[in-house]
């Protein structure tokens, strides 16, 4: 769109050009933080994993040896690392997203202390990891933990979460939850959004409750919902303090998630090479899903007319 | 040229450069930087060491990093930055920087100061990356105890665990112990058939479940941690997940050990032993410390339980000195100092124990460590700890088996489904027996 | 009562008590948290679980403090959050300003791999960030905590202050411009007066980030004078892994900055998410 009242003396050129080197030098600390910080490291790291290299910072060109001893199987944790990650991601991203839209949900009608609700369900996210792995290492303990002790209350015989590796994943999971308030907050602010003609219009053609939400809600709300997929499944793969303090990756590596696996990798076992090659992966395991994401919205995300960004 | 010049231009040209280059400490004043790890009273035995030390050594200043936690992580970045301290603690780990160059082979240096005869030093205490390559010997060792409530002992009517190794328990005298001294909450032992084993107000015996806990058990009963010719994985062997099986069994099937999840609920063992959650507690001897604090609680020494013959180990970390120091004449010095028992006797009182053969056969050293009666040193100490082990020791799985941090990483995660009961030791240490044998390369001594 | 309002009120009945479940299971967790911090450890042990400390012990507070020293790691948190939330402020405002209001080369792809960088683990530039600062003296120091929040302030905070920028009427600095006003002028006499909330809410963002970031000065930081509070409450642990109520204190202790700052922003906090969820 042209600007309407433009300088009388500068030319159209001129101005163009001016505006060239103004957005430049505007976004300047964001391309230069683009180079240094993310594409720089990213090519570093790239080569890196086609190396040897150790904390002594000497390294020799391997080739693929790195990846090929991950995906041989002659690395004892990739595949387990990998598997359950993915547990955890299939179990904790459904379970996050249907809590939150239906809080949201429940926050939308009309009720009392909305905003009350919001910033309790909110409260949660702010907690440092460091605490909130704390925190619930306490709660999940078999013995002297709050949940085992409501079960019992109520004779039920508690479980032993985090302690047992039939448990762990669904135990971090359920504890994934707790932090779900950014989730419902968006989900809040979108279910705002659509538009009361559109369920009115609903209810005139005689449609119930489950028709105004199957027919406008969901609808309307696909875009909401394609853009918490996506941020939490991107999350979800990246899961590393809970492994990190509360379980350090057992019982028998049954929380070894990829991000601790990696670390250790790195940091314990001072493969950097190898590290790198690892994150790689990661990446692209990440990129395709997310693609994958993408391609499948056509099909179920909805955008309103007018409006049609892209979420993302 | 008269002498007296000649002598004086040969002190000039010869003595000053060299006499820079020896005592540059005697001039200049030196900074070292001394990483090391440990809460409380160690922290503080250090801290006093060091200041002795730089009393001693008045040219020499020491720059303390104390890390408590994430230690490696934190020296890994420290070394990735060029800022590797000069001398430090260290774990298993530093064979690896032993291997990549990092670290100097303490065979070599060591001639430089003379003040700790290597002779002295016990043969398995060497850290070493290849038969003639070391990271040094241990800082001071640590050993398994036995340690337990004498009153609880009292109340049950339990005679006290025997001090003398050839008095010790079989492994069914210590299992009955630990059930006459395993209580639910509603007062029944361990022993009554109406005893509920899901709620347990105190428990016979705790004990680590990391190798230094049970590795004793797998040497007494014949086993050991890879067959006898290096070739392979030894502790899938018969007599080694026997002893691993019956430490299971403790837990599983006789309820008197807590399983993983009610460890992890218990405070520290002195704690768990003073307020009497634990009546027993076989756990590293750096715990003598802790129970040196506590007031008012009567606590006791005793020998390990055995299979077949009595066997027992000591274990202990090192301090390497990094290469890339500018001083290493002073931070030799320093480690020497450190590892000297005589400069951080307090510390021998109760957290360590010497790892110089001297100090467990002359009378006048043992006085200075190990006299009984004293806080961190119980009535029957020289028996059941002191003796015991240093007559029965084994080399440490850490020290002779190369490769064993990567192999214990396989270890104990399989070993968690032994204690938890889905699998037994033998199922456990099968399963992993291919993976170990890919990284098995023999012993070192 | 007609049908239609009885299933109403069956209907709100289910909707309360799914809104108080939720608010409960979020406090229940942070209300035990801020009990055991008061207890003693036989009193953590009690079962049936007290829920109502007695009597309530301060001193497992004194203990908090006097081991880890948590006042030099609030200042040093507190440096390290001002540099971060400034440089985020500021730079993010002003890439933002460039990516919504003028027209340059190369400013859909930037913003492209802007946005497919959100995408990227922090796993993968880690180590050689970590490797480069390292060779360039920078380990042991807050400069690469502080630094890379000067370049950009990160893909989300641009995203997100571009999102309110295109609220605002394009007509307001076109006709500044008609007067005259140069591209700083408009940047700093109209939007950034407009966006004052969006700021605070990218401001805020910054601070609980900077304030919670563990594995960051995990890696960069080893020696223990220049710690932040997150190492700090980590150390803790380590020293105390057994002593229940201690670490509950201790975590309070770590909490408590982020609640208060929490409770000061958050309106601007939720109206910021609101808006990059939504739109765009």
């Amino acid at each position: 769109m042209m600007v309407a009242g433009m300088r009388p003396r500068a030319g159209k050129a001129a101005y163009a050009a001016r505006e060239n080197l103004a957005g430049w030098l505007f976004a300047l600390p964001a391309a230069l933080g683009f180079l240094l910080f993310t594409l720089g490291p990213m090519i570093a790291s790239l080569f890196y994993g086609f190396t040897d290299l150790t904390i002594s910072g000497k390294w020799n060109l391997i080739g693929l040896e790195n990846y090929a001893r991950m995906f041989s199987g002659r690395d004892n944790y990739f595949y387990k690392a990998l598997w359950v990650t993915t547990q955890y991601v299939l179990m904790s991203v459904p379970m996050k997203i249907v809590y939150a839209f239906l809080l949201a949900m429940a926050l939308n009608q009309p009720v009392r202390g909305k905003s009350v609700f919001r910033t309790i369900f909110y409260l949660p996210t702010i907690v440092p990891t460091v605490a909130i792995s704390m925190i619930w290492l306490w709660l999940l303990n078999p013995d002297f933990g709050l949940i085992n002790q409501m079960l019992r209350s109520v004779g039920i015989k508690g479980l032993k979460w985090i302690y047992d590796k039939r448990s762990v994943i669904p135990s971090l999971s359920l504890m994934s939850m707790w932090t779900t308030g950014g989730i419902t907050v968006v989900f809040l602010a979108g279910l705002q959004d659509v538009p009361k003609h559109l369920y009115e219009a609903t209810s005139l053609d005689g449609g119930g409750a489950w028709a105004r939400f199957r027919h406008v809600t969901l609808p309307m709300m696909s875009p909401t919902i394609f853009f918490n997929l996506c941020t939490t499944l991107i999350g979800s793969f990246q899961v590393f303090s809970e492994a990190y303090i509360m379980t350090n990756g057992g019982p028998d590596n049954a929380s070894l998630f990829y991000v601790f696996y990696l670390y250790r990798e790195a940091f314990s076992f001072t493969r950097m090479g190898s590290a790198c090659a690892i994150a790689w992966v990661l990446f692209i395991i990440i990129m395709a899903v997310t693609m994958l994401v993408f391609k499948t919205s056509d099909r179920w995300v909805f955008y309103q007319a007018g409006e049609g960004g892209k979420a993302l | 040229m008269s002498k007296r010049i000649f002598a004086l231009l040969i002190a000039l040209f010869v003595l000053v450069p060299a006499g820079f280059a020896l005592t540059a400490s005697a001039e200049e004043s030196v900074n070292l930087r001394f990483a090391y790890w440990g809460s409380g009273a160690e922290k503080e035995g250090v801290d006093v060491a060091i200041t002795e030390f730089e009393k001693a050594n008045p040219n020499i200043k020491v720059e303390r990093l104390h890390i408590p936690d994430d230690f490696v992580t934190k020296l890994n970045a420290m070394i990735a930055a060029n800022e590797a301290p000069d001398v430090c603690y260290s774990g298993p780990w530093k064979i690896q920087l032993g291997k990549d160059g990092l670290i100097y082979n303490y065979y070599e240096i060591a001639e430089l100061d003379p003040s700790i005869s290597a002779d002295d030093v016990a043969d398995y205490c060497w850290w070493k990356w290849s038969e003639t390559e070391s990271a040094g010997p241990y800082q001071a060792s640590v050993c398994p105890s036995l340690m337990y409530n004498v009153d609880l002992f009292n109340e049950a009517g339990v005679e006290l665990p025997p001090t003398k190794a050839e008095d010790a328990w079989t492994w069914d005298e210590f299992v009955e112990v630990a059930q006459r001294l395993t209580f639910d909450r509603s007062g029944r032992n361990a022993l009554d058939p109406a005893f509920d084993p899901e709620d347990i107000q105190q428990y016979g015996i705790q004990m680590s479940t990391g190798w230094n806990g049970w590795y004793p058990f797998v040497l007494s009963n014949g086993g050991k941690y890879l067959t006898e010719d290096g070739t392979a994985f030894g502790l899938n062997s018969p007599e080694a997940t026997e002893a691993l099986q019956k430490v299971a069994d403790l837990i599983n099937v006789y309820h008197v050990h807590p399983t993983p999840a009610a460890s992890s609920t218990l405070p520290g063992t002195a704690t768990a032993l003073q307020t009497r959650r634990v009546a027993i507690s076989i756990q590293g001897s750096w715990t003598h410390a802790d129970l040196a604090l506590t007031e008012d609680f009567n606590w006791g020494v005793g020998v390990l339980p055995i299979h077949k013959e009595y066997k027992s180990f000591f274990h202990g970390g090192s301090l390497v000195i990094f290469k890339s120091t500018k001083s290493l004449e002073s931070a030799l010095k320093l480690h020497n100092w450190i590892i000297n028992p005589a400069n951080v006797i307090e510390l021998h009182k109760g957290l360590w124990v010497p790892q110089l053969n001297s100090w467990y056969t002359d009378p006048e050293k043992i006085a200075l460590w190990a006299e009984e009666g004293t806080p961190g040193r119980p009535i029957g100490f020289q028996d059941a700890v002191m003796k015991s082990t240093f007559e029965h020791a084994e080399p440490s799985p850490e020290n002779c088996v190369v490769n064993f941090a990567e192999i214990d990483a396989l270890v104990w995660p399989a070993l968690d489904n032994v204690w938890n009961g889905s699998m037994t030791a033998q199922e456990a240490m099968d399963s992993i027996a291919d993976p170990v044998n890919a990284l098995v390369a023999g012993w070192i001594y | 009562m007609t049908v239609g309002k009885l299933r109403k009120n069956t209907w709100m009945v289910f909707v309360y008590t799914l809104l108080l479940a939720g608010a409960a299971a979020s406090l229940a967790p942070l209300y035990w948290l801020v009990r055991s911090s008061f207890m003693s450890l036989s009193q953590i042990f009690i079962l049936p679980p007290k829920w109502i400390p007695s009597p309530f012990r301060w001193s497992n507070y004194a203990k908090a403090f006097s081991v880890v020293p948590f006042g030099r790691y609030y200042l040093n948190t507190a440096l390290i959050v001002a540099g971060v939330v400034s440089g985020t402020v500021i730079t993010s405002s002003l890439s933002a300003y460039a990516f919504a209001r003028l027209r340059w080369r190369g400013r859909n792809a930037l913003f492209a791999c802007l946005i497919a960088s959100m995408m990227l683990p922090f796993a993968v530039t880690m180590i050689p960030l970590f490797v480069g600062w390292s060779r360039l003296g920078f380990a042991n120091t807050y400069v690469p905590l502080i630094l890379p929040a000067w370049f950009g302030g990160g893909a989300y905070n641009i995203f997100l202050l571009r999102q309110f920028y295109m609220t605002i009427p394009r007509e307001l600095d076109e006709s500044a411009f008609v007067d005259g006003a140069g591209y700083v002028t408009i940047y700093r006499s109209i939007l950034l007066p407009l966006t004052r909330p969006a700021l605070i809410v990218v401001g805020m963002f910054a601070f609980m980030g900077c304030w919670n970031d563990f594995l960051g000065p995990l890696i960069y930081l080893s020696s223990s004078s220049l710690y932040t509070v997150s190492l700090g409450l980590r150390m803790f642990q380590g020293m105390y892994n057994a002593e229940w109520n201690l670490m509950m204190a201790a975590s309070v202790v770590a909490l408590l900055p982020v609640i208060v700052v929490f409770f000061i922003g958050q309106r601007y906090i939720i109206e910021g998410i609101t808006l990059t969820g939504i739109k765009g």
